[in-house]
């Protein structure tokens, strides 16, 4: 046991170490000056305006790569950068500027979680609820598999923007847009949980009815090649029941998906930038996405060292999960 | 303990039922259009601050695009005392929303900020602003630059003396102030959430007086990141006033009983002209015969706007890109436009390019004189539809001609970065062509700045002509209204220009506005045009737009 977790421990964090940095170069690999791109909106701004009061001087191009810090060699910047991630800071966003990095992720990234966790794991749970059982049914595989695969290859967007025509705009019985109604503010009462919940919906059925059909594919597959296994038919022909044999391949074709399962829980904090375009929902996902087209680099570093943490951890919480549903690994480690 | 948990759920419970807060529906005002993420820039001093700043902090003078005038608006009167000094008497019964009162000693701060904060930018020429009494000062310069101090009298907001002076110099630009700022607007800063920003009506108002008091008890910008999600808000009621730019609306205004500025087409006023950057830096557009015959070839009339934006915006654009205001139209000389002018004629312009030897080569696309091959490419932001849309069309026009010209959607990054730093050959482009009180603004912000490795406030096509900026220093040193001095410098400017084409006007960029009748109503139009009706800030002119919130009525 101890030895599995050094183990994995290590390697997480050399992992962490080569995604950090990676994490740190990418953005500075791509062409052009975020700093240019800041008074490229300052130029903007300054249209109609005689004063000239949003004039790009000098000085001003100077003030912000000093801001920055991008005015000092490559390597300092690097050791700028794990300087402030064990400090916890992750700098100031140059797009949304002047507002630090971390208020940024931490207002945004609720409203990401609140609707992809219920989604990511209901439809987890579901799909393979379905799967499973369309695996020992030819009459109902016959109906579900398409309709799987069609509900897979389904865009999210194209779905989203069916769902708000259908519920906005025809039946106008949900909103269409927003995480709660603009007359809001968001505050702890009924009312406006209520309201969330209203809000809530939509955008949680386009997530949850297209990946759906992903984990239900998936655990059909896995079940049919699970029930042709050597160990299932040698339990058939021992005259085990056909339930403790489903029983049995279901825990092991679960295996698979729990992996995928993490890798969705840790990207979490990526959001769902389609989603959020579709139905106006606030999150981290359109944000980041500004924050790539505007060359961001606090912004990105901050996002993509949420995301890695997420990964790792989600991973990590598997790997440790992995011992008690899969006895092969924990042998293996106790044993070996 | 449940006794405990009971407590706190009682506590939590009434706290949170006083503390929620509903906005009315028939007392709010909602609109969109220039607010895409959310608000994390409230600072006056910032030009790249959010929505709603013009609300809250007063500019001395008001521009009304619509009337041609500077409106007083926290200044009470201003005139010139003599050629250097400029005398404003300041409203006796403004008042901060903290209770203090707004006094000449706000106004001197403001304006002297940028001698000690270097990111501010100066009024040119401005050498003091004295204070006269409490509610008089004087602006002294050395030698004022009258379009660019006009701009500042309508373009600076005011910000308390008392609060900011107590800043430290280094934190000023960068500070957010998003936390009960202080102005003494129609409105006061109410709360912000990652969907919107609301403001809340100042009572105490210095303008209700003379301007009048704003209908709405609340405004609320909200940030939506598509066009569909607002063009459904707006069809539903749920936002009154949209300035987002919605494609195909052409065909809902009368089903939905919308109002535009015009019931007919154009239904939009013009709010800005987008030009063809042609950089004479590099061959063959560094040749202005050749430039000539792009303009041929594009034209000031052609049916671009009309595949682009089907009757929401005018089917012309005027030879110089002047946009059709009185302060700008008021300086251009028919005389020079018709005699130096161009037409849509793509034979003409083909005849041009043969007189001038860029013959056709055995591919079919014309070469360069010497037979090297001509390869052009026309560059806008990826993912700005309609301009994409228009960039199509005039590659298709300039490919009419034998040139081969492709149309590239480079993201916006990218597309910034070979703008400004000259590697393209053209581009799209309309920042600073945006309504102004004079049309020195636009041929500044076209031909003033000088040549520079990255050029990022104007003259981005490289326009090498010192006579013409030297014209534009005679016209900055002469009065606005002194017509009869500017009209033969405007008309020099205007004749380089049409011989030499560094650029060519594309079409009229619209002030996108449309407004549900369903909640408010008397919205302006052009039968009732008693507001500029914008609500994009940094417009320069927002301010002007005032008298929108003081004009709306609510539907009984």
């Amino acid at each position: 046991m101890k030895k599995y977790l050094t183990r994995k421990i290590i390697i997480y964090l050399i992992t962490f170490f080569i995604a950090a940095s990676l994490d740190w170069a990418i953005p500075r690999l791509m062409p052009g000056n975020p700093v240019s791109l800041i008074v490229s909106r300052f130029a903007q701004a300054s249209s109609g305006s005689a004063s000239q009061a949003s004039l790009v001087t000098k000085q001003m191009f100077d003030y912000f790569m000093q801001a920055f810090q991008l005015n000092i060699p490559w390597w300092e910047q690097y050791a700028l950068f794990w300087r402030n991630i064990f400090t916890g800071n992750l700098g100031i966003s140059m797009y949304l500027y002047p507002e630090p990095v971390i208020n940024i992720i931490l207002s945004a990234v609720p409203y990401d979680i609140l609707f992809l966790l219920p989604s990511i794991l209901l439809s987890f749970w579901v799909g393979n609820r379905i799967g499973a059982w369309a695996a020992r049914s030819k009459k109902a595989d016959n109906i579900l598999l398409p309709t799987f695969y069609i509900l897979t290859s389904v865009p999210y967007f194209w779905l989203g923007i069916l769902l708000v025509w259908i519920f906005g705009t025809l039946l106008r019985v949900l909103p269409m847009s927003g995480a709660f109604s603009y007359s809001m503010t968001p505050s702890f009462t009924f009312a406006f949980i209520f309201d969330y919940l209203k809000h809530w919906i939509l955008p949680f059925l386009s997530l949850f009815i297209v990946s759906l059909g992903g984990w239900a594919i998936g655990m059909r597959n896995m079940i049919i090649y699970e029930l042709e296994s050597n160990y299932s038919r040698y339990m058939g022909s021992l005259g085990a029941s056909q339930r403790l044999i489903r029983k049995y391949s279901y825990r092991n074709a679960i295996l698979p998906q729990v992996t995928g399962l993490a890798l969705q829980l840790g990207t979490i904090v990526a959001g769902a930038i389609t989603t959020e375009i579709v139905f106006s929902y606030p999150g981290i996902g359109y944000i980041l996405f500004e924050g790539i087209m505007n060359k961001d680099y606090p912004l990105i570093q901050g996002c993509f060292l949420f995301i890695i943490v997420g990964v790792l951890l989600a991973n990590f919480v598997i790997d440790i999960l992995y011992m008690f549903i899969d006895p092969r690994v924990r042998i293996a480690y106790t044993e070996g | 303990m449940k006794k405990i948990v009971l407590m706190t759920a009682v506590v939590l419970l009434v706290a949170s039922v006083a503390m929620a807060l509903t906005l009315p529906r028939n007392e709010t005002l909602y609109f969109g259009g220039s607010m895409w993420g959310p608000l994390t820039n409230f600072n006056p001093l910032n030009p790249n601050h959010g929505w709603g700043v013009d609300l809250v902090y007063p500019t001395l003078f008001m521009y009304n695009p619509l009337t041609n005038q500077m409106v007083p608006y926290l200044a009470e009167s201003g005139n010139w005392v003599n050629s250097t000094t400029y005398d404003v008497k300041l409203r006796k019964d403004a008042q901060w929303t903290d209770g203090q009162p707004v006094t000449a000693q706000d106004v001197k701060y403001t304006f002297e900020l940028p001698l000690t904060v270097s990111q501010l930018v100066p009024v040119i020429g401005l050498k003091s602003v004295n204070i006269i009494n409490d509610y008089e000062v004087q602006f002294v310069f050395s030698q004022p630059n009258y379009p660019n101090f006009y701009g500042a009298l309508y373009g600076s907001y005011i910000v308390p003396e008392h609060i900011w002076s107590k800043m430290a110099t280094s934190d000023i630009f960068s500070y957010a102030n998003l936390t009960n700022p202080v102005g003494c607007g129609p409105y006061k800063f109410l709360t912000y959430n990652p969907q919107e920003i609301v403001l809340e009506r100042n009572d105490n108002w210095f303008g209700n007086n003379f301007i009048g008091k704003p209908a709405p008890k609340y405004v609320a910008e909200l940030a939506v990141s598509s066009n569909n999600v607002a063009l459904g808000l707006l069809l539903q009621g749920q936002l009154d006033i949209s300035n987002f730019y919605l494609p195909g609306i052409e065909s809902l205004i009368k089903p939905y009983n919308l109002v535009a500025w015009n019931d007919k087409p154009p239904y939009m006023l013009s709010s800005n002209t987008a030009l063809l950057f042609l950089n004479n830096s590099v061959a063959p557009l560094n040749d202005p015969q050749f430039r000539k015959a792009l303009a041929y070839a594009i034209g000031p009339t052609s049916d671009l706007t009309q595949r682009v934006y089907a009757g929401q915006v005018p089917n012309y654009v005027d030879p110089l890109g002047l946009l059709p205001i009185e302060s700008w139209m008021q300086f251009e000389d028919k005389s020079v436009v018709s005699q130096y002018g161009y037409t849509y004629d793509p034979a003409k312009a083909a005849q041009i390019l043969d007189q001038l030897g860029y013959k056709k080569g055995p591919d079919g696309w014309r070469t360069m004189p010497n037979g090297q091959p001509i390869k052009l490419s026309i560059i806008c932001p990826y993912g700005w539809t309609d301009w994409m849309a228009a960039e199509r069309i005039v590659a298709e026009d300039l490919q009419k001609i034998g040139l081969n010209v492709t149309a590239d959607f480079p993201d916006y990054s990218t597309y910034w970065n070979n703008f400004t730093s000259g590697n393209y050959t053209m581009a799209i482009n309309n920042f600073g062509s945006g309504i102004s009180m004079t049309p020195y603004t636009y041929f500044y912000w076209l031909f003033g700045y000088p040549i520079q490795q990255y050029m990022y406030n104007g003259n981005f096509e490289r326009y090498n002509n010192p006579t013409v900026v030297d014209l534009l220093n005679k016209i900055s040193s002469i009065p606005l209204d002194n017509t009869k001095e500017l009209q033969p410098l405007y008309s020099q400017i205007e004749k380089a220009f049409l011989q030499d084409m560094p650029v060519i006007p594309l079409w009229y960029n619209g002030m996108w506005y449309l407004a549900n009748q369903s909640v408010w109503t008397n919205f302006p139009n052009a039968n009732n045009p008693y507001a500029f009706p914008s609500t994009w800030t940094n417009n320069g002119v927002t301010t002007a737009s005032l008298y929108l919130y003081t004009g709306i009525k609510p539907v009984k």
